[in-house]
């Protein structure tokens, strides 16, 4: 089995069976927690330079929805689809709209190969990437929900955050999966658009599944979305786990299958 | 110590890699980029990996880095097949590639520290190391720079010393000294020869640069169009073009009479204006020096010497292509 010489600290004898390493570290990669937040952090560094625009690129479109559906449509749950739904583009936007880009970019500058000869896992490179589209897009989600209790006067519950990240990293993977499938960034950039308006105008995001056309129903059951927004408005109203988790549990096993499976299926190295 | 680490290594020592029947074909493409290459790599070696443009080499090191998938053949690294444990190369193998790192945010340091930990450093032990090598390449100025802010040459480096980063026993080095400067490209092989004869380790490097290669390597492996031209200790490599010494000739003018000389010469060529190759066979290169010198005009003559094979003979000898040619 492979393994590294690494593990004594003891200078070996050059007897020609292992190298010694004189400054050989006490172990050959770092234990997973610290892997994690050490490639989260690199990873989060690289929006040193762009945050900002990155913030907007965020906020922009699920403010911009909040107002354009709370005015225009004359239905008396307008406030609450207005607020849920653009938390749920909001959440759709980082968790797969920007992770499919990232992972197609990082495909097209080297970024994503400089991981792989690094001991970390595609599964950790997964979990960092979805992760941190879910920090990025929290702002923006804090704002939303702000302007949706004080001027909507609906409320976002502590179950609503936790239907939101779970949604994040329900959508993770499907993300994960276009970036990783894409020629490159260009690619990858062009099927998230794609896949962002199915997701969100297919889905009953911000209208209910009874006024969408017919056929639209059934083909929404198999949108994630669907069950993050449902799932968001009835802990909006006042619903428990006991009303939500036949949506909670789509979430916790696309989630699952998002972090654990999709990784595997990656081409991290390339034939 | 080079030579005594070369010896132990190839009579005593195991195999680092072990490559067989190695072929690659890239989706789309016909011609093999690598094509039943099989080579022996003893582990504590320097081995250098030579061959022109498109010859397969960085083909050749991204599959023994596990970042590449062989099309058939195998490829064992410490005894265990590649293929079937890529996930654990990295434990092993550090590796240069020659695209760079896109980490434009990161601060050079930061490059050195994160890679450090992730193979396994405490914090305390990769920020000791990330120092003494920005101290050792004379760039501690650059530690706090962003890499989107550095030159093409400092983004190297960058990359380059991340590679040295907790010590693996393999590194592999794909063309490591482009866009460096003399001095930090001096250092550099300076510090592949330390950290072979010091630490044993073993290092593949994939370069042009014939002559700094010649200067550490032991063994070399001639890639040309995707197959192996030649394997061997630099010794042996050069023992195939060992009856070919060759005398330069500097000139200052090169009048008529002066070209009517070196052309009745066997085998003299004119490289470039002002300097003349003529082979010769060891024995006879005396001889014929003087007679080349008695027959041109003293005042003709700028500069003159003798030179025995170098990799830059072995290079044309097997690939057909003369690099001396292009040489200042």
């Amino acid at each position: 089995m492979l393994r590294s010489s690494h593990r004594s600290a003891e200078p070996a004898a050059r007897d020609g069976t292992a190298p010694a390493i004189s400054s050989a570290p006490a172990r050959d990669r770092a234990p997973g927690p610290l892997a994690f937040l050490l490639v989260l952090f690199s990873e989060m560094l690289r929006m040193r330079l762009d945050w900002f625009w990155y913030l907007i690129q965020m906020s922009l479109n699920p403010l911009a929805l909040l107002v354009f559906v709370y005015v225009l449509w004359d239905d008396p749950r307008a406030a609450q689809f207005a607020v849920t739904g653009s938390l749920v583009v909001t959440m759709s936007t980082s968790a797969m709209l920007s992770l499919g880009q990232q992972v197609g970019w990082m495909k097209e500058t080297n970024a994503y190969e400089h991981y792989a000869a690094l001991p970390i896992s595609r599964k950790l490179l997964v979990a960092v990437i979805a992760t941190r589209g879910v920090l990025l897009s929290l702002p923006s989600i804090l704002t939303v929900a702000l302007i949706g209790h004080v001027a909507m006067n609906v409320r976002i519950t502590p179950l609503g955050v936790v239907i939101l990240i779970l949604g994040a990293y329900a959508m993770s993977g499907l993300g994960a999966f276009v970036g990783f499938w894409s020629k490159d960034g260009r690619m990858a950039s062009m099927a998230t658009q794609v896949l962002a308006t199915i997701i969100i105008f297919l889905a009953p995001v911000y209208i209910p599944l009874e006024q969408m056309p017919g056929f639209l129903r059934y083909t929404a059951m198999a949108i994630p979305t669907t069950y993050v927004a449902r799932a968001l408005r009835l802990s909006a109203a006042g619903g428990g786990l006991s009303a939500l988790w036949p949506d909670l549990t789509v979430l916790v096993g696309l989630a699952l299958v998002s972090l654990l499976l999709v990784p595997l299926r990656l081409p991290w190295r390339r034939s | 110590m080079r030579d005594q680490a070369l010896t132990r290594s190839l009579t005593v020592g195991p195999l680092a890699y072990q490559v067989r029947d190695l072929t690659k074909v890239y989706r789309g493409s016909k011609a093999p980029a690598n094509d039943d290459i099989s080579l022996d790599i003893p582990a504590g070696v320097i081995y250098a990996v030579l061959g022109p443009n498109g010859a397969g080499k960085t083909t050749l090191v991204r599959q023994l880095t596990g970042l590449l998938e062989p099309t058939a053949g195998s490829i064992r690294l410490f005894g265990d097949e590649v293929r079937t444990k890529a996930d654990s190369v990295p434990l092993i193998v550090a590796y240069f590639g020659q695209r760079l790192l896109a980490l434009n945010a990161h601060r050079f340091q930061e490059v050195l520290w994160i890679t450090g930990v992730l193979r396994g450093q405490s914090p305390a032990q990769a920020r000791q190391q990330a120092v003494a090598l920005l101290e050792s390449f004379e760039a501690t100025d650059l530690a706090r720079r962003l890499l989107g802010q550095m030159s093409m040459g400092e983004r190297r480096l960058a990359a380059v010393l991340a590679t040295f980063m907790a010590s693996r026993r393999v590194l592999v080095l794909d063309e490591p000294t482009n866009d460096l400067d003399p001095l930090r490209r001096q250092r550099l092989w300076h510090y592949l020869h330390e950290c072979n004869a010091g630490d044993g380790r073993t290092i593949i490097v994939v370069s042009h640069n014939l002559p700094e290669v010649e200067t550490v390597a032991h063994q070399a492996v001639l890639i040309n169009q995707g197959r192996v031209a030649a394997a061997g200790t630099l010794g042996e490599l050069k023992r195939a073009v060992a009856d070919k010494v060759r005398i330069e000739l500097r000139m200052k003018y090169e009048g008529p009479e002066d070209v009517g000389v070196l052309s009745r010469i066997p085998g003299a060529e004119r490289a470039r204006p002002g300097l003349w190759v003529i082979p010769a066979a060891p024995d006879d290169a005396p001889a014929l020096l003087r007679r080349v010198l008695d027959g041109l005009r003293r005042e003709a003559i700028d500069d003159f010497r003798v030179v025995t094979p170098s990799l830059d003979d072995v290079y044309l000898h097997f690939t057909g292509k003369d690099v001396r040619k292009y040489a200042s």
